[in-house]
């Protein structure tokens, strides 16, 4: 039966051939997303099979949240231009890195725990690395054609899917408790804001490619 | 417990709506604020331009004062000094019982730099390019270096061009610093001017057969500068295409050309 969760398989699958078709036209540091995408799409696969067979796959979710967050720091990192904002978001990801490990190495249990904790923070981290963009945006003094700017639009699409996802994210352990139901129907909002995420990656992957000339 | 997952749940929501809100409100702000930044970028690269292409034609007009100023100068003053030696020697060999040789050929030489000076100044004169046409001019320019037997320059052109005295001015010297480059530099022995027009565009070849040089050019001088500088301002392109001991050859493309004066 083809469910919602089989349609955003399908949409980073999507993606990926979009990325992976343009890849050319596109500007570089996109290849970051290139490595992620069929990496994202290969562990929920990985992940869905493990729940079926009863198996607990969420320390595979916590391995594949830091990578993410890796993924995306790299991304962005290869954006900026000034020393002084490589060194911010570095050190960003260094704290990023600091706080998961020390979480898990004080909680080791949390690792099987449906607990997102680390991926709260890699929310906050990627935030702060959109924002980063943003004021080294505001700071150039040369044209900027929007219109291919692809990582403006990478960047707007990750605020929204990060940022919307912060409060949900960090609650959910806590509602998990009180009220299981309750509790995932908020993740239906995690769930609509993962297919804006791969539609807008779809979409930025074919919009923002340079026409062939 | 049932108001404290209430209060969860308000807490989740306004704060996502919030987050979302405020998100899009940047992504909206930066997009205008570039666009905007963008149309102020434009604005100041055709002020820049327009200030540039005054610049560039400031600099012309210094030099073509220069050059007429030269000009005059060689007229007036070297003109005239060689004209009295003339005269002088003229004198003495009317004075003088037995002429020699070698004042004959004096004489010849001073005639030759006198009737050099006159060209010379003729064509560093703005007045004398505004009354002629840059065919003529240019034809004028090639015989008197075709004289001097130094090497040879092979004009070919259509008979008329319509271009604006300014424009072939402009056009006039670009060809000269091209050719003085060449007797300078190249070591030619030939050099052929070909002048093209069409309907759309105009074109200029300068080819020679001297000693060449690697291109790109690495240190572009004072000269190279100046025909570049004087190209653009006409709207038009150069290149130089060069091989070692192969010779130059200097594409000129402008774009259509006006009348107006």
């Amino acid at each position: 039966m083809f469910s919602l969760k089989h349609f955003y398989y399908f949409l980073i699958f999507l993606s990926f051939i979009t990325l992976f078709k343009n890849r050319k036209r596109l500007p570089a540091y996109c290849v970051w997303l290139m490595a992620l995408l069929p990496l994202s799409l290969f562990t929920q696969i990985i992940e869905e099979v493990m729940q079926n067979y009863n198996i607990n796959s969420y320390y595979l979710f916590h391995i594949y949240t830091y990578i993410d967050g890796a993924f995306v720091f790299l991304l962005y990192y290869n954006v900026f231009k000034t020393s002084l904002i490589k060194k911010i978001s570095l050190a960003s990801f260094c704290i990023y890195s600091f706080a998961v490990f020390y979480y898990f190495y004080n909680n080791k249990n949390a690792l099987g725990e449906k607990h997102f904790l680390d991926f709260t923070v890699e929310c906050f981290m990627i935030c702060f690395l959109v924002i980063l963009l943003y004021i080294q945006m505001l700071q150039v003094n040369y044209k900027i054609e929007l219109r291919y700017y692809t990582i403006f639009w990478l960047n707007a699409v990750h605020l929204i899917f990060y940022g919307g996802i912060i409060f949900v994210m960090g609650c959910y352990y806590y509602i998990n408790q009180t009220n299981h139901e309750l509790a995932e129907k908020f993740m239906k909002i995690n769930h609509f804001l993962n297919l804006f995420q791969y539609t807008g990656y779809t979409t930025i992957f074919i919009c923002t490619a340079v026409p062939r000339t | 417990m049932h108001s404290s997952a209430q209060d969860l749940i308000i807490i989740i929501i306004a704060g996502t709506a919030s987050i979302l809100f405020l998100a899009i409100l940047l992504i909206v702000y930066i997009f205008f604020y570039q666009r905007r930044q963008n149309t102020f970028i434009e604005e100041k690269e055709v002020l820049q331009k327009k200030f540039d292409e005054v610049l560039k034609q400031s600099q012309i007009e210094v030099q073509e004062n220069t050059m007429t100023h030269l000009g005059r100068e060689l007229h007036d003053n070297i003109g005239q000094l060689l004209s009295s030696t003339k005269i002088l020697l003229g004198i003495t060999q009317k004075n003088l019982s037995n002429v020699p040789e070698t004042m004959y050929a004096a004489d010849e030489s001073l005639s030759r730099a006198i009737s050099e000076v006159r060209a010379l100044s003729k064509s560093l004169s703005q007045e004398w390019l505004l009354q002629f046409n840059l065919i003529q001019n240019l034809k004028s320019e090639v015989g008197r270096i075709n004289s001097t037997h130094d090497l040879y320059i092979n004009l070919s052109c259509p008979t008329e061009i319509e271009l604006s005295n300014e424009k072939q001015i402009i056009l006039f010297r670009i060809i000269q610093e091209a050719i003085q480059n060449t007797i300078k530099h190249a070591q030619a022995s030939n050099i052929h001017v070909i002048i093209t027009t069409s309907k759309e565009a105009l074109s200029l070849k300068i080819i020679d057969d001297g000693k060449g040089f690697k291109t790109p050019i690495q240190n572009s001088g004072l000269g190279l500068t100046n025909m570049k500088q004087r190209t653009h301002l006409l709207g038009g392109t150069i290149k130089w295409k060069s091989t070692e001991d192969k010779g130059c050859t200097i594409e000129i493309e402008l774009p259509t050309i006006t009348t107006s004066s």
